[in-house]
């Protein structure tokens, strides 16, 4: 969405327009979705988390300072409602790690590789895990990552570098890969 | 199994890894769930009316932990267990040109947020003294200006000594062999050293206050090694760093750090948030020595554990037949303004 485009609608929303407020919802749904899922590791729980955070966004709207700043906002939002969920359910990872460890003389097949990778993505710092889903599920740009997450490009870069710094050492600590980063 | 893998193949591992599948907002069913239907519970936004809150909105009992939290502060800005082994040029030529100040007085934003709220509990201003021989100073003020704490880390008596002018009383504690290293940690360029011991990343160029300053930032990824005998009180999970340094004069502009807790003690078993700004930073080639000399007023008294307990809440306590170290606070207490 081009900035003015969405400044408009903010703007509309700001004021109580629903229509507008709704079609920022769209735009934004994937990525808080994702943020949410960094957090939570749970589809269901994402998608409630990112419905919630609108609920919250279009509440307090009209307290939103800079509305060139909604989507970092947003996120700021998301963050919130996803940490209150996860504290609240029990802590079940998806895959724990130790449980995926993988023997040198083991066959390793696509599918145990993915579980490692998600399990190690889940014990990611939150922050770059959250720098993680927005490349690599939403497709970002970095200057798309650095607008939602409202740091530099370059501190985009500093965190999936050292995100993927940490898998590899992760995977390689479970003997199942040598990648040259 | 060993394979030698280009990047391109860790991409699309992560790719798969974390695709969860397409969502697509429905705008009809959010109106009418959210926004149509009054009635409608939402069951993740509630208020945390708890054990915490009557912790933190006693005065006296939150006052004494941020006082405990700076304690725990400075051995973690501190630790004495970093050794410097990812010093880029740039951040060694800092800690050189730092090597002659002996004090740094600077002001420090500090908010204390319950992991998750959106607004703090706490939120101060603090001046801090730095001094490389004799220790650290730090008054903590409330945002209306009132004095909640004076925090004294006394480098050559190696003691730790906490003013509370809300309750008058005071804490005394000496720094043992493991902690009194971290004295001879407090300078200005053990900061950066301890920073410089980190794996961080250059955020690039920008301007602070008129200073081209450049950025640097680093996560820690593990727990940082506070002493055993602190971390059942206030465990740090991880801490998030930002430096400002100005490109010129080669000295940090601003400072920047966010704490993320576990469950302690200290943080009332909840999981906390503590963002930091530190900033208008002076420096000094000498210290007065004088502001090191601690005066405990003679109206004060020594500060016990028990302190945190409200005389009504002792008189429970029996009854409750509860008393989980000391930190029950079981009446909220309000202060009678004249």
């Amino acid at each position: 969405m081009k900035t003015n485009d969405e400044i408009n609608l903010v703007r509309a929303a700001s004021k109580g327009n629903v229509d507008s407020f709704s079609r920022l919802c769209e735009c934004y749904y994937p990525t808080i979705t994702a943020i949410a899922y960094a957090h939570l590791s749970d589809r269901d729980m994402a998608e409630d988390a990112a419905q919630e955070t609108f609920f919250v966004a279009f509440r307090d709207i009209s307290k939103l300072k800079s509305f060139e700043r909604f989507g970092n906002w947003l996120v700021v939002i998301c963050r919130n409602i996803s940490s209150d969920m996860a504290r609240t359910r029990k802590r079940e990872s998806i895959v724990r790690l130790e449980d995926c460890e993988i023997h040198s003389n083991e066959k390793v097949n696509q599918d145990n590789y993915d579980e490692v990778v998600r399990a190690v993505i889940t014990k990611l710092p939150d922050k770059l895990r959250e720098a993680i889903f927005l490349k690599f599920y939403n497709k970002l740009s970095y200057q798309e990552i650095s607008n939602v997450l409202g740091i530099s490009q370059e501190a985009v870069n500093g965190r999936l570098r050292r995100a993927k710094k940490l898998i590899v050492k992760k995977l390689c600590r479970a003997d199942s890969v040598e990648v040259d980063l | 199994m060993k394979n030698k893998k280009d990047e391109k193949w860790l991409d699309d591992t992560i790719s798969r890894a974390v695709d969860f599948g397409k969502v697509k907002f429905d705008a009809e069913q959010w109106k009418k769930k959210y926004i149509l239907n009054e009635s409608v519970k939402h069951t993740t936004i509630r208020p945390h009316k708890n054990l915490w809150r009557f912790i933190m909105e006693n005065k006296v009992t939150k006052y004494s932990a941020a006082a405990v939290i700076t304690l725990a502060f400075i051995l973690v800005l501190f630790n004495p267990f970093g050794g410097s082994k990812y010093g880029s040029v740039v951040l060694a030529e800092v800690a050189q040109k730092m090597e002659d100040i002996q004090m740094i007085v600077h002001k420090e934003q500090r908010d204390y947020y319950e992991l998750g709220e959106d607004e703090p509990f706490l939120k101060t201003d603090v001046i801090k003294h730095c001094c490389q021989k004799l220790g650290v100073i730090e008054e903590q003020y409330t945002t209306e200006g009132e004095l909640m704490h004076k925090v004294y880390v006394l480098g050559e008596s190696r003691e730790f000594i906490a003013m509370l002018p809300e309750s008058k009383k005071y804490f005394k504690m000496p720094l043992r062999e493991g902690m009194a290293r971290v004295i001879d940690r407090l300078t200005p360029r053990g900061l950066l050293e301890h920073f410089m011991a980190i794996e961080h990343t250059k955020l690039g160029y920008s301007q602070i206050d008129g200073h081209e300053v450049e950025g640097f930032e680093a996560v820690d990824m593990e727990i940082w090694p506070i002493p055993e005998a602190l971390s059942f009180l206030f465990p740090v999970k991880q801490i998030t760093w930002q430096f400002w340094i100005d490109v010129e004069s080669l000295l940090p502009v601003q400072a920047e750090y966010e704490v993320i807790t576990g469950r302690g003690l200290l943080t009332g078993m909840k999981e906390l948030k503590i963002e930091c700004k530190a900033y208008d930073l002076e420096f000094y080639q000498e210290a007065d020595e004088k502001l090191f000399e601690p005066d405990i007023p003679d109206d004060y008294t020594e500060f016990k554990l028990t302190d945190l307990i409200s005389t009504e809440a002792k008189a429970g306590i029996v009854g409750l037949g509860i008393l989980p170290a000391g930190f029950i606070i079981l009446r909220r207490q309000k202060r009678n303004k004249p």
